[in-house]
């Protein structure tokens, strides 16, 4: 019996003074209503989800939150516990919770048991705190009610309803309250627009028995598959709140933000041309400077207060040689200003599909990169936007330090970004990438022995993702680690090898890498009785992790587009002579095509597979097609070619 | 906070603000480019120090840091955690020095952040980031922590950094007759303080490795090689540290205990007289293993156990007549009773394995961190031996240890002649039996299509250790039906390829510990057989090694010994009922490996239109200290469970 105590966050959490008091009327109310039947799976469900939005003249709004969870398993605990942030410019004037527990008395847990904290995964340090508060007693039947209210000025007016969530919501419900003569626009994504009921400058929405969202493996970003509505509100006189009614407007809004931060000074100036000097084109100075700072400002976010959305100044990131996304691209489009190539702010989010192309808000981005006016020259770029009036745009992501100039990181392929202009903003649609911006080709040149062994080397050349992934995890191990990769990679095939050697080429620059490396694997060839098994597949799986086939709800999001290719040479033991050979496959679907053949060249059994995905989102309606496609690659990858002992 | 001998007067000494200067960085440390012996590095520390000053209650830490590649930039993040009220960050200086010598002083800003805070207890960190920062950078920075209390130092000879120079320095507290002691912990190659004669001790390591851990080894601070502190009082010394705090524990058992006739009643009540002491013993335990466990209730909140009328136990009478207890009190309880029906019975405290192995000459009480019974029976041909129970973990079987307190270190707390005041001890080892292992059999039995489908049922039984674990697993997390169902299917998947779906028919034995907990599965795996024009080729078994002991047994470079929680044995028999009109053409040979404490059988056998497998897997002890034989022995068990039989199948027109 352990009598180990418990972690300190856990025990803080733990550590609430709940007492014994009066609930409100509103929890107490759906304490005993009834409730649906739902799967034997669902943890809890959201009783009532309730916010009333309450703007002042100023601007100023009140929020009030009401939320009710009853816990229905006890993977469903987690509800007990619920978190609200603030800032400094937030008060959090009311924060209170209590439990219902089946059959009992109810507890009540006040503000000042709430545990706090100020991690951010993102951030080295952000301003933004949350207050957590634990109710006890959260078993199975539990009722678990939360209530707050915060005041403050939001930087824009505009509010996000995410009324769907993980688990089954009963009653969600959104009241606003606007002063007279303001006006409000609601934007409802994945869900039929529903009009509010209307009082005296109040309206309200109420949704009843949302389902719960379940998580299917490579499913499309939370926000393209969640029901929830965008809500702008128009003040009565624009000088008092900045309104947002258009794309434009948000453009605006955030070129004026970030306009004060492009200024020069001497030493932006005198750098830049250091980085410049000896780049003989314009396209060479763009490579120059982009690659500058790609390498050289390290990512470091410190955002606090309008610092979440507003740049640092070019010349103090320069300076420090740090800064978060907005910083880096700011800048950029200062030094690239400087020797004469216009560029602009292009507000992204960092997963595709998030943002909702109909609701105009600056709360669709979370990331910030650069289009920038193409230089004269005809390098190859699969990052391009043909802009009617800009013409030509490089998109770039100077944070992303594994994707070189000229390509996209996967998830901004295929998104929608805010071109932020001096006359404002637009919302365009970055490319898709073709399969050859993401290719891997891997060969072997292997002998098979007539005891099973086999040994030789094998070479691959990476772009793309299949480049940037394999530079994460190799240049982030040290010591013994990357060998540790490289047999992990081996050993998802082989079961018993040895490593004698593995080197990486190009693991620090951007464009192609290769790896190439030397084993041998005793007891590869399998030997029943005369018989002599080889899988020519050797290494590598191309397969999707798609879980059990069953009815799949959302599309399929792939990384990107790709094409992959093995070719495997095995010299065969002379001892040895070929009795059968994996038939042939190809299967051609929109969304991928597989190719796979083994064939004797003399002594030789040739292998080579061929892998191309040229949609990265698969709709639902071809999930069978796909889990079908997927099986047969599968099934392909554990054939084997039968030798028989020479007589 | 470790528990020293003598408790040191909290007060804060001045800080004293040492020199400005930072000494001078040698021209080979801002030109390094690459770490020593050629293994890659990001970044790596070319000077530590630790100093801790006992008389002014601080600790001066100061890091020298070159970067080495673009990650170990992130080295230039600086976080340096305090709990406010105890400890305090003062001092703090940094500067980044480039390849060149050029120097930037940080006069940044430092943020302190908040990672808990719950009423007046504050968890912060100081955080900030240096300027500048590229390949070939040093950063260095230093800072002073000034402690509340002292006593608890320690030096932590590896850091997460390959560390070309290491000095760790303390300087005791002035106080008569009291001596400032070191603890080594996990030290190896001679490596020992230099204790001067100011009693103050100095310690200075070059080339030390980073600090990496492996999956299936022993627990982290077994790991971490250091130097923990202590002081020493007039007449005190380690031994009677363990003295006094075993007598303190045995007084505190003996006082809860109270006398076996207090629960005389009780015991008459759960066996009877014509029960032999076996049958007493079960019964006993049986019956204090109902008894509400609260250690299993630790989410409750202290209003909670209020609510429900929890009070504090303050003897073995208060936990029977309530019928509730911690974990401690419930296995006290055991022990009461079986001493009211005469046994000689006794609370042990245990060192567990959960969080290392027991470390004699380190003072820290918290290294007995379980607890359990011992009773003494006498042995049919003469003398005794010792039975180790410990009803407190639910659905233990009888006779049986939960892997934590086997094979461990413990202390045996008897009382002499039942009288509270004459207390005694002994230090034990509890054994840890070849039958306290862990077992998986699974029985399956399968057809296979001639699409190369093989689809059937499985019934997986666990005992021992295997059974345990799913038992308390549902018991703290409180399973229902539908999780029970969910955490076996996922057991079952991670046994066969990819692709399998798996559904639950029927399980049973999760509450009762004399039986094994059994579950029976419907398993379809589409593709399980290649199929070619001639022949299917069946894998002989469905079932592999688990992909993360997999996974750790397949590096070169390990490190590390192999650590199990407990040994274990898998046994298969599976029957494949091949596709009608096909026959089993070639089998492979029978696999046999042996390596000491391990062995592998796989064999198979060709009945008509059947093929019938049989594989056991054991693995009998905890601690393997090379890691080669492991790997070799592991890379022998996947290549046994990958053969291949060949069953010929007619052929069909256009194959």
């Amino acid at each position: 019996m352990i009598s180990a105590g418990f972690a300190i966050l856990t025990a803080a959490l733990l550590a609430s003074s709940s007492a014994r008091a009066a609930a409100p009327d509103w929890l107490r109310a759906l304490v005993s209503a009834p409730l649906p039947s739902y799967p034997a799976k669902t943890d809890a469900v959201i009783l009532l989800d309730e916010r009333v939005i309450s703007v002042k003249e100023n601007g100023d709004i009140k929020t009030n939150r009401r939320v009710a969870f009853k816990i229905l398993r006890r993977e469903g605990s987690q509800y007990g516990r619920f978190s609200v942030a603030y800032d400094p410019d937030t008060r959090l004037t009311f924060l209170r919770a209590w439990c219902f527990p089946a059959g009992q008395a109810e507890y009540e847990v006040k503000e000042k048991d709430a545990v706090e904290t100020g991690l951010s995964r993102e951030s080295l340090y952000s301003d933004v705190r949350r207050k957590i508060l634990s109710v006890p007693a959260t078993d199975p039947g539990s009722i678990a009610g939360f209530e707050y209210e915060q005041r403050n000025r939001p930087f824009l007016p505009q509010y996000e309803w995410d009324f769907q969530q993980r688990i089954p919501v009963r009653k969600a419900r959104l009241v606003l309250q606007l002063p007279t003569g303001w006006e409000f626009k609601p934007v409802w994504r994945n869900f039929t627009a529903k009009e509010p009921v209307a009082a005296a400058n109040q309206w309200s929405w109420e949704l009843d028995n949302l389902p719960g969202i379940e998580p299917e493996d490579l499913m499309p970003a939370w926000r393209a598959v969640a029901s929830q509505m965008g809500l702008s509100y128009f003040a009565k006189d624009p000088s008092v709140v900045k309104n947002q009614a258009n794309w434009r407007d948000v453009g605006a809004w955030y070129g004026s933000l970030a306009a004060p931060r492009l200024s020069a000074t001497p030493s932006l100036a005198s750098i830049t041309s250091q980085v410049v000097a000896g780049a003989t084109t314009p396209w060479k100075r763009l490579e120059a400077l982009s690659a500058f700072v790609q390498k050289e400002i390290r990512y470091v976010a410190i955002p606090i207060g309008i610092g979440s959305h507003q740049p640092h100044a070019a010349a103090d990131v320069l300076a420090n040689r740090y800064g978060d996304c907005k910083d880096k691209v700011t800048l950029l489009k200062a030094m690239l200003k400087q020797v004469g190539i216009e560029s602009y702010y292009l507000l992204v989010d960092s997963e595709r599909g998030a943002v909702n192309p109909d609701f105009a808000s600056v709360l669709n981005f979370d990331h910030v990169v650069l289009a920038i006016r193409r230089p004269a020259g005809d390098e190859a770029v699969f990052a391009l936007v043909q802009h009617p009036v800009l013409g030509d745009l490089v998109v770039f992501d100077p944070t992303d330090d594994l994707t070189p100039l000229g390509t996209l990181p996967d998830s901004e392929q295929g998104a929608y970004g805010l071109l932020v202009r001096e006359d404002g903003g637009e919302l365009l649609r970055l490319p898709v990438h073709s399969p050859s911006a993401c290719r891997l080709i891997r060969t072997g040149a292997l002998k098979l022995l007539a005891d099973g062994s086999l040994s030789g080397t094998v070479k691959e050349i990476r772009w793309g993702r299949f480049a940037a992934e394999t530079r994460r995890v190799y240049r982030l191990a040290e010591g013994q680690t990357q060998a540790k990769i490289l047999e992990d990679f081996v050993g998802r095939s082989i079961g018993q090898f040895h490593l004698t050697s593995g080197l990486i080429d190009n693991l620090n620059g951007l464009e192609d890498l290769t790896l190439t490396y030397i084993f041998s694997a005793p007891n590869y060839g399998k030997t029943t009785g005369p018989m002599l098994l080889l899988r020519p597949r050797v290494l590598g799986q191309k397969g999707l992790v798609l879980g059990e086939k069953k009815d799949r709800r959302y599309s399929v999001s792939l990384a990107s587009n790709s094409v992959e290719s093995d070719i495997f040479d095995i010299e065969l033991p002379a001892e040895y002579e070929v009795d059968e050979l994996p038939r042939p496959v190809t299967s051609d679907y929109p969304f991928a095509r597989y190719t796979s053949k083994v064939e004797m060249r003399g002594n030789t059994l040739h292998y080579e597979r061929h892998y191309l995905t040229r949609q990265v989102e698969i709709p639902r309606e071809s999930f069978d097609d796909l889990w079908n496609f997927q099986r047969l690659i599968s099934a392909d990858e554990r054939g084997y070619a039968v030798l028989r002992k020479r007589p | 906070m470790k528990p020293t001998f003598l408790f040191l007067s909290a007060f804060f000494a001045p800080a004293i603000l040492i020199s400005q200067q930072w000494p001078v960085i040698p021209a080979d440390e801002l030109q390094l480019t690459r770490a020593p012996r050629g293994l890659r590095r990001n970044a790596i520390l070319l000077y530590r120090s630790l100093a801790f000053d006992d008389q002014k209650k601080t600790a001066e830490a100061h890091l020298r840091i070159k970067i080495l590649t673009e990650e170990g930039r992130e080295q230039a993040n600086i976080e340096i955690p305090f709990v406010k009220g105890s400890t305090e960050i003062a001092d703090l200086r940094a500067r980044t020095v480039q390849p060149d010598g050029k120097e930037q002083a940080f006069d940044g800003a430092v943020y302190e952040k908040t990672i808990v805070r719950a009423r007046k207890f504050r968890y912060l960190a100081k955080t900030f980031t240096l300027p500048d920062v590229q390949v070939g950078s040093i950063l260095e920075y230093r800072y002073t922590i000034k402690r509340k209390e002292v006593g608890d130092a320690s030096w932590h000879l590896q850091h997460e950094l390959y560390t070309l120079h290491a000095r760790f320095s303390i300087k005791p507290a002035k106080i008569e007759g009291v001596s400032l002691r070191a603890a080594d912990m996990n030290v190896r190659d001679g490596v020992l303080p230099k204790w001067n004669a100011d009693g103050s001790a100095t310690l200075e390591l070059d080339n030390v490795p980073a600090l990496e851990s492996e999956e299936y080894t022993l627990p982290e601070r077994e790991l971490m090689p250091r130097f923990e502190f202590y002081y020493e009082g007039p007449g005190s010394n380690i031994e009677t540290y363990w003295t006094d705090t075993f007598q303190a524990w045995a007084e505190a058992a003996e006082r809860f205990l109270g006398k076996p006739k207090d629960l005389a009643d009780a015991a008459a009540s759960i066996v009877g007289a014509s029960d032999s002491s076996d049958q007493k013993l079960r019964k006993i335990y049986a019956r204090v293993q109902q008894l509400r466990n609260l250690s299993h209730e630790g989410g409750r909140t202290s209003q909670e156990l209020k609510r429900q009328e929890i009070k504090e136990n303050k003897n073995v009478r208060d936990v029977w007549a309530r019928g509730y207890g911690v974990g401690a009190e419930i296995d006290l309880l055991f022990v009461a009773l079986a001493r009211a029906a005469g046994f000689d019975a006794s609370f042990v405290r245990y060192a567990g394995r959960n969080q290392g192995v027991f470390h004699r000459n380190l003072p820290d009480r918290r290294q007995f961190n379980g607890v359990l019974a011992a009773v003494t029976l006498p042995k049919q041909g003469g003398g005794a031996e010792d039975i180790f129970l410990d009803p407190a973990v639910p659905t233990l079987r009888y006779g049986m240890l939960d892997w934590d307190s086997t094979g461990v270190t413990g202390v045996r707390l008897r009382s002499a002649d039942s009288r509270p005041a004459a207390t005694s001890y002994e230090f034990i080892s509890i054994p840890n039996r070849h039958e306290w292992g862990g077992s998986i059999l699974r029985k399956s039995v399968f057809d296979l299509d001639s699409a190369g489908r093989l689809w059937g049922t499985v019934t997986v039984s666990f005992d021992g250790q295997d059974a345990i674990l799913w038992r308390k697993q549902a018991k703290e997390g409180d399973f229902d039906e539908a999780t029970k169902r969910e955490e076996l299917e996922g057991a079952l998947k991670a046994w066969v390829i990819d692709g399998a779906r798996v559904k639950l028919l029927k399980m049973s034995g999760w509450e009762d510990s004399l039986e094994s907990l059994t579950a029976d599965f419907s398993v379809e795996i589409p593709d399980f057989a290649t199929v070619t024009p001639r022949r299917l080729m069946v894998p002989v078994t469905a079932f592999r090694t688990h992909h993360l002991l997999q996974d750790a047994t397949q590096h070169a470079n390990r490190m590390f010994a192999f650590y199990f929680k407990y040994a274990w044995e898998e046994d298969d028999d599976t029957t494949i009922r091949l596709p009608a009109g096909t026959d089993t053409e070639e089998l492979p040979a029978p696999v046999s490996r042996e390596m000491p404490k391990a062995s592998y059988q796989s064999s198979w056998e060709k009945l008509p239109g059947v093929l019938h497998t049989k594989r056991r897997l054991a693995i009998n002890a905890i601690f393997y200290p090379d890691p080669r034989p492991v790997r070799e022995f592991f890379s022998d068990v996947r290549v046994g469970d990958e053969n291949i039989a060949l069953v010929h199948r007619p052929a069909r027109d256009g194959n």
